[in-house]
């Protein structure tokens, strides 16, 4: 029998507000334990929470950049559940009234539904010892953004174009760092598989814990398997159930996380600390105005700069590569050789040495130097990948790194053909032998040429030259 | 509504309480009669209402997004925790 692979996708993004979403609690990352406390996230008795007006402004950004409707009242409600990490025994989200709802992004060209993004308070981290946990609370309360998505995707593969087009769009308009790593953006997905052509939805299972894109591609891989055979073997209804199960990039496994589905009763009610948020016309419409988005990016880019549909997609993929192309452009560097250079030669460089853009050695003023001077045919091409890889080492301008290693292009005929007479005059036989009809020695007098230069000659030149001077 | 040993059994692991065998008869006569009284509300007629979460006409207030922190709270609260370590709160393990 044939499946189709059923897949919707729980983001968590931490807002980029410097305070958190009840408290004026800073948001920062690794400071010392419990430090970025007060009453109000520790749950003492008797503090009230106050909204940041902030995470609102960020939740609209959002909501415009998929296309979805702002709710102009929206309310947070209670989930109780018990866990050391959460001091109050309650998280206040929003359930029955998110702030956005109804959008959709594209990912290569289909329409993935967003059904809802709405405002919480993420937990505390617990640190497990070998006997004992400890709890810092320095995270508790700071703001996320959880989006859900429609149980639209059909495969590994989409589920990973559909995150990766979040991860880019939250960059742009710049409401999180969306660092995977430091766990800014979280995914749990919940997958289910059906027979082809089947209209229903299937049990679902829902995969926490998994923190970057290979991982949630390899726990969702997993995930359909261990159900595709459980349906083959007969099983499906006792081993697929509707639970949570934890993924284990170790082993490459899921296994099941909660034993009794009892402690899921979350109890949700609305939060009495709080009344209704009401957004009003002029907050609508300032936090409606976003940047370019991706897609806009790359449409500009084929458009304005004549880049390839490829090209285009590459470089608007993430804010950081997007700025670095346009900074080189706007710098004076050539469209064609700024794309090559950027995509080619430094991001290949960069991959190699495991480094993202925003930690490349060179930055964009220096990359857009190094291509105006090969525009300009001060150095040819295969000299300005050694200066590259000197520039990757070595924090030298490019005109230093150019002279430091002596790859100034020729361009001077007198020089060129200074060189030229002295190869000749070297290989006067085999001159003999060109003109009498070997004419296939010509390359092998262009590159004894180049060699004598050192490789700064300017081939074009030397073509020509040698070309008039064996005539 | 009746509270009825099953549920109160539910309440109980929900809670994390734990009801005394002698005491549950009481309890749950008292738990059936708060949700009586509760129900007395179902006597209005709210049809036609817009939904409200709160009695009241105004909208939370927003704070604006600035840092306001004191870092002995934090510090006096984990020294007055029943247990820690450092500045960490220590609680059994959990996984």
């Amino acid at each position: 029998m044939e499946f189709e692979v059923v897949i919707g996708l729980e983001v968590h993004v931490q807002l980029n507000t410097k305070t958190k979403l009840f408290c004026s609690c800073p948001t920062s990352f690794n400071e010392k334990e419990n430090s970025n406390t007060c009453p109000t996230c520790l749950a003492l008795p008797g503090a009230l929470p106050v909204i940041n007006r902030e995470a609102i402004h960020k939740a609209i950004q959002f909501g415009t950049a998929v296309n979805a409707s702002i709710n102009r009242y929206s309310k947070f409600d209670r989930k109780n559940y018990f866990y050391p990490d959460l001091p109050s025994g309650y998280q206040i989200s929003q359930f029955y009234k998110p702030i956005v709802e109804n959008g959709y992004i594209e990912v290569n060209g289909r329409k993935i539904g967003i059904v809802r993004a709405h405002l919480e308070a993420d937990a505390g981290k617990n640190i497990h010892e070998s006997n004992y946990s400890k709890v810092d609370l320095n995270r508790a309360g700071t703001p996320l953004l959880e989006i859900v998505s429609a149980p639209d995707l059909r495969s590994s593969d989409e589920a990973i174009e559909y995150l990766k087009k979040l991860h880019s769009i939250v960059r742009y308009i710049d409401i999180s760092d969306a660092n995977m790593q430091e766990g800014s953006f979280r995914c749990d997905a919940n997958v289910s598989i059906r027979p082809k052509g089947d209209t229903k939805l299937y049990t679902r299972v829902e995969i926490k814990n998994i923190n970057s894109f290979r991982f949630i591609q390899r726990a969702i891989d997993y995930e359909v398997e261990r159900q595709i055979e459980a349906w083959e073997d007969g099983v499906y209804e006792d081993e697929v159930i509707q639970e949570t199960r934890l993924y284990d990039s170790v082993k490459n496994e899921t296994r099941s996380m909660r034993g009794k589905e009892e402690s899921a009763d979350y109890r949700y009610f609305p939060e009495p600390d709080l009344l209704e948020v009401y957004i009003d016309d002029e907050t609508l419409e300032t936090y409606s105005k976003i940047p370019e988005l991706p897609d806009e990016k790359a449409e500009r880019f084929q458009t304005e700069l004549g880049l390839s549909e490829y090209d285009a997609k590459v470089i608007s993929s993430s804010i950081e590569l997007a700025n670095f192309f346009e900074e080189m452009i706007n710098s004076g560097a050539s469209v064609k050789n700024s794309v090559t250079w950027l995509t080619v030669e430094l991001l290949g460089r960069l991959n190699k040495n495991n480094l993202p853009i925003t930690s490349s050695p060179i930055s964009s003023s220096k990359l857009s130097d190094l291509v105006k001077a090969i525009d300009n045919k001060t150095i040819s091409g295969k000299a300005g990948k050694d200066i590259l890889d000197y520039l990757m080492e070595h924090d030298i301008s490019v005109d230093e790194a150019i002279e430091k290693l002596g790859l100034k292009q020729v361009n001077d005929d007198s020089a060129i053909l200074k060189l030229i007479d002295e190869v000749l005059s070297k290989n006067s036989d085999k001159v003999e032998e060109y003109k009498q009809g070997k004419t296939k020695l010509f390359g092998f007098f262009v590159g004894q040429v180049m060699k004598a230069s050192r490789g700064s000659a300017n081939p074009q030149k030397v073509n020509e030259l040698l070309r008039s001077k064996l005539s | 509504m009746v509270i009825d040993d099953k549920l109160l059994s539910k309440l109980e692991e929900l809670s994390h309480l734990k009801v005394a065998p002698e005491k549950r008869e009481e309890i749950k006569e008292e738990l059936s009669n708060i949700l009586n009284f509760v129900e007395n509300l179902n006597q209005l007629d709210t049809d036609g209402l817009p939904d409200k979460f709160s009695m009241r006409d105004t909208y939370s207030h927003l704070r604006d997004d600035n840092i306001e922190v004191d870092k002995n709270i934090g510090k006096s609260v984990v020294e007055n925790s029943p247990k820690y370590q450092d500045s960490s709160f220590v609680v059994p393990r959990i996984v």
